[in-house]
């Protein structure tokens, strides 16, 4: 009885998601790149041409997506410490008709990607947010849900790869734009550098709008408020000067 | 002695040049995590190590039998992830009926010196340099050695790097991008730097 208890709250369990408000969060509230940094490998050392960073957002929308809504039918009897493998496996599996695809499309740079290619079958928003975010809403919102939370992979690994690309080569998606170039950018350190810099403006950015936002809602607010106020505030004094005409009427 | 030094030699070509957080960017959210707390580190540090030299002594094998079919690179991630799962189903299964207090302490984050970047990645690296069983272990440990460097590193830098001294918006893990990338630039200098061709 005392364990049917404590298991009653883990059953109930349900995500506070609310579809209007939290729709955007993978775009940028809760970017896996710049925001929470949960999955960075891919963008720091292998998305430094504009084309690897379109093939590495591809294999990892595929890879990501089929996995997650896939993986969502394993019963939640199963413990976590071996649903796991389950996770891992199934990520590994669709990575075969993804790689392959890819290669079809983009030979050469599929090979020059290299090990990033099969690490995104490891990345976080499989492991983690599948626990902590996506298996806790219904089917159809967790499916907007990572649909979001991949496209601000995306967009991020995409830009990056195209700036570096910018930077490194004096080119983009192979036309070339001027002849300055700074190749450092192009190693690991350049990679990890940017990203941080990328991250902290993204975020100064990101709190600069909300504070706005939360400044002009205020504002609009206390602006309702006023009205509501002044409102109240003559209604008072037309009822207070009703009283006072009925007891003249009175006498 | 020549086993002992190829072992050697590929332990330290993977703890400095190949450095799983420095050089090759493998496990950095899970570094971020570990860093946090010592405790983590050790936990983290010890797991991670056990996982990747065990799997590596399997993957050797598994090598030499299929380096030479034209699909392996395709299902080499599947494969090693099956390796990998059944060395920590194993070994969980084996702290649990002997040991069960550690296995409530570690259930929590177990998963998460298993199934990361830097443990497929360290067994993906191996493959790419293929070399003999000793050189296949030092490089695992090798790899879990640079890890734990790495990880102890960012536990050092952790106080500093969220002081009020940081600008709000950089404070966490953008400046310790910046901070691992500075210490990523001070690595290369062990293996040198042509800005021509990296």
């Amino acid at each position: 009885m005392a364990q049917a208890k404590q298991m009653k709250p883990l059953k109930t369990r349900k995500s506070n998601f609310k579809f209007t408000r939290d729709l955007f969060d993978g775009l940028a509230k809760q970017n896996v790149v710049l925001m929470t940094g949960i999955v960075n490998a891919p963008v720091i050392i292998a998305a430094t041409t504009f084309k690897k960073g379109v093939v590495i957002a591809i294999a990892f929308a595929l890879i990501s997506f089929l996995t997650i809504v896939t993986c969502s039918f394993i019963p939640k009897k199963i413990v976590y410490t071996l649903r796991v493998i389950i996770y891992a496996v199934v990520g590994s599996v669709y990575y075969i008709p993804t790689v392959l695809l890819l290669e079809q499309m983009f030979p050469l740079t599929v090979e020059l990607i290299g090990i990033y290619m099969p690490l995104i079958i490891t990345n976080a928003l499989i492991f983690s947010k599948t626990e902590s975010r996506f298996y806790l809403e219904n089917r159809l919102k967790m499916i907007v849900d990572v649909l979001f939370f991949i496209a601000g992979f995306s967009v991020i690994c995409v830009l990056t790869g195209g700036f570096r690309e910018v930077i490194c080569f004096g080119t983009l998606a192979g036309i070339k734009l001027f002849d300055f170039s700074i190749a450092a950018f192009e190693s690991p350190f350049g990679g990890f550098i940017l990203v941080g810099i990328m991250a902290g403006t993204f975020r100064a950015l990101y709190n600069y709008l909300r504070n706005r936002r939360i400044k002009q809602n205020a504002a609009q607010h206390n602006a309702e408020a006023v009205k509501v106020y002044r409102k109240a505030s003559s209604q008072n004094k037309k009822d207070a000067g009703t009283p006072a005409l009925q007891s003249g009427n009175e006498k | 002695m020549d086993k002992l030094l190829l072992f050697i030699n590929a332990a330290m070509l993977a703890m400095f040049v190949e450095n799983a957080i420095f050089s090759r960017a493998l496990g950095t959210s899970v570094a971020f995590y570990a860093s946090r707390k010592k405790e983590s580190i050790f936990g983290l540090g010890v797991g991670i190590t056990y996982v990747i030299v065990i799997s590596s002594c399997i993957t050797y094998f598994i090598d030499g039998w299929l380096a030479e079919w034209q699909y392996f690179y395709v299902v080499m991630p599947l494969i090693y992830t099956v390796v990998v799962s059944i060395v920590y189903t194993g070994s969980l299964l084996i702290i649990w009926r002997f040991m069960p207090k550690i296995f409530r302490n570690i259930k929590k984050y177990v998963h998460l010196s298993v199934f990361n970047a830097a443990v497929l990645g360290a067994l993906f690296l191996n493959t790419t340099y293929h070399g003999d069983f000793f050189s296949y272990m030092g490089f695992g440990v090798g790899i879990a050695a640079g890890f734990f460097i790495a990880v102890f590193f960012l536990h050092i830098a952790n106080d500093r790097l969220n002081s009020p001294l940081i600008p709000e918006a950089f404070r966490g893990m953008p400046i310790m991008m910046v901070f691992i990338g500075i210490m990523s630039l001070a690595f290369y200098a062990l293996t040198g730097y042509n800005t021509g061709a990296i």
